[in-house]
Order: C-alpha cells, then structure tokens, then sequence
C-alpha cells in the first residue's frame, strides 16, 4: 500500500490537495465554527502528507482579526491549496525556468479565481481596475521572462515582480 | 447555498483540475532533475494567455 502512494504521490496530493480545496471552500461559505476547527485539523494532515512526500506547504496565517473576510476572500482560499503548493515548489526551484512555470501557475491561478469572482459579481469596480492593472503588468513580466527563456536568457527578477503582482491581486479580492 | 454561489464553487473547482494535472508535471520534472523545455514553455505561456483573456473577455462586456 505505502509502495503504491510512493509510487503515485503526485496523484494522492492532487486529489487530497482537490477534495481539501472544495471542503475549504464549503466550510467557509458555512457560518459555523465547528466545521473551520475540523477543516483545520485536517489541514495539518495535508501538510504533514505533503512533509511525507518532500514538500514542506506553510501553514496559512490567520488574517488580523480586525479584518473582516468577506465572501471574496473565501473564495480565494480555493485557491490557496495551489498557490503554496507552487510556492514551496519555487522555494526548490533551482533553474530559471522551474521558476518561469511555478509563477506562471501562481499567476494563473490567482487570476482564474479573480475572473470567477468578477463573473459572479463579487468585486467592486475600483478592485476590478486594480486588479487588470496587475493582470496587465503580470503578463507584459511572464511573456518577456518566456521570451528570455526562448533565447537561453535569464529573466532575474521575474519571480520577485510576479510574486508581487499574486500579492497585489490577491490584496483586492478581499475587503477590510 | 444559493445556485450562484454554487456556480461560483464549480468554477473554481474546475479551474483548479484544469491547473493540476501541470502542477503534477512540474513536481515530477522537479525530482527527476529535468530541465524545462521549449515546449513547457509555450504551454505555461498558453495557459496564462489563455487565463488573461478569460478575465479580460468578462471585464470588457461589462
């Protein structure tokens, strides 16, 4: 059994990493606590499943508690699942291009929950300028770091630039 | 849950399967010690390309 998994990690924490996003998501559209302490629990056992298989996924920090979540920013945990799983991959990431591709998802991933929150309503008009801004300076950064790559070139500060951009985005889909 | 909130939870849903099957492909190439190729490379800027006109399509009809 424990060869099988060793053998099919990747699969495993994609599907734990799956069922873990959608139970998120679910718990936090559900106003009870009860169920954020058990999700939390099991957070753990994702992460320390994740130790197993040679990745270390941060615990997420709690937000101040004078910061109000709205439904916005419950809907970005979706997310969060792949964005630490791409971060603590870009923390082992040794060439430039494991570094392009971790971003590039990063950078999808953060944008696909921002359009699925626009179509549903979610954000204000000034978070939907601030957030295409963004969008536009991520693009214009990964394309140039590509066009690097294509040619033998490294793109040196493209990590930190898109890594910027996530946050920036991030920012405006929650309200404080 | 109301019918647009569960809309919006099929949509992530879907958006972050579409997203795994690359991430599991940068985790294997990551332990095998692979470089990227030209062609990952154009499939990371697709998806991004891709990713930018979904939210730019939506913004623009608004």
């Amino acid at each position: 059994m424990f060869e099988w998994i060793k053998e099919n990690w990747e699969h495993v924490l994609a599907v734990v990493g799956a069922a873990y996003t959608l139970a998120l998501v679910i718990v936090k559209l559900t106003p009870t606590k009860k169920d954020d302490e058990a999700l939390e629990k099991v957070s753990v056992l994702v992460r320390a499943l994740a130790f197993v298989f040679g990745l270390r996924i941060p615990a997420p920090k709690e937000p101040p508690p004078e910061v109000k979540r709205r439904v916005g920013q419950a809907r970005t945990d979706a997310v969060v699942i792949v964005l630490l799983l791409t971060l603590a991959l870009v923390a082992g990431c040794a060439s430039a291009g494991d570094k392009y591709q971790a971003s590039a998802m990063a950078f999808v991933s953060v944008v696909n929950t921002a359009t699925e929150l626009n179509k549903a309503g979610k954000l204000e008009p000034g978070d939907v300028a601030a957030i295409d801004a963004a969008i536009d300076e991520g693009h214009a950064v990964l394309n140039a770091w590509a066009e690097a790559l294509k040619r033998g070139e490294d793109y040196p500060s493209g990590m930190e630039v898109v890594e910027l951009v996530v946050g920036r985005i991030r920012a405006h889909l929650r309200r404080e | 849950v109301n019918p647009a909130t569960l809309m919006l939870i099929l949509g992530l849903i879907e958006r972050t399967v579409t997203l795994a099957p690359h991430i599991v492909a940068l985790i294997r190439r990551l332990r095998a010690g692979e470089e990227i190729t030209p062609q990952e490379i154009e499939e990371a800027e697709r998806l991004v390309n891709n990713s930018v006109a979904d939210w730019k399509n939506f913004k623009d009809k608004e």
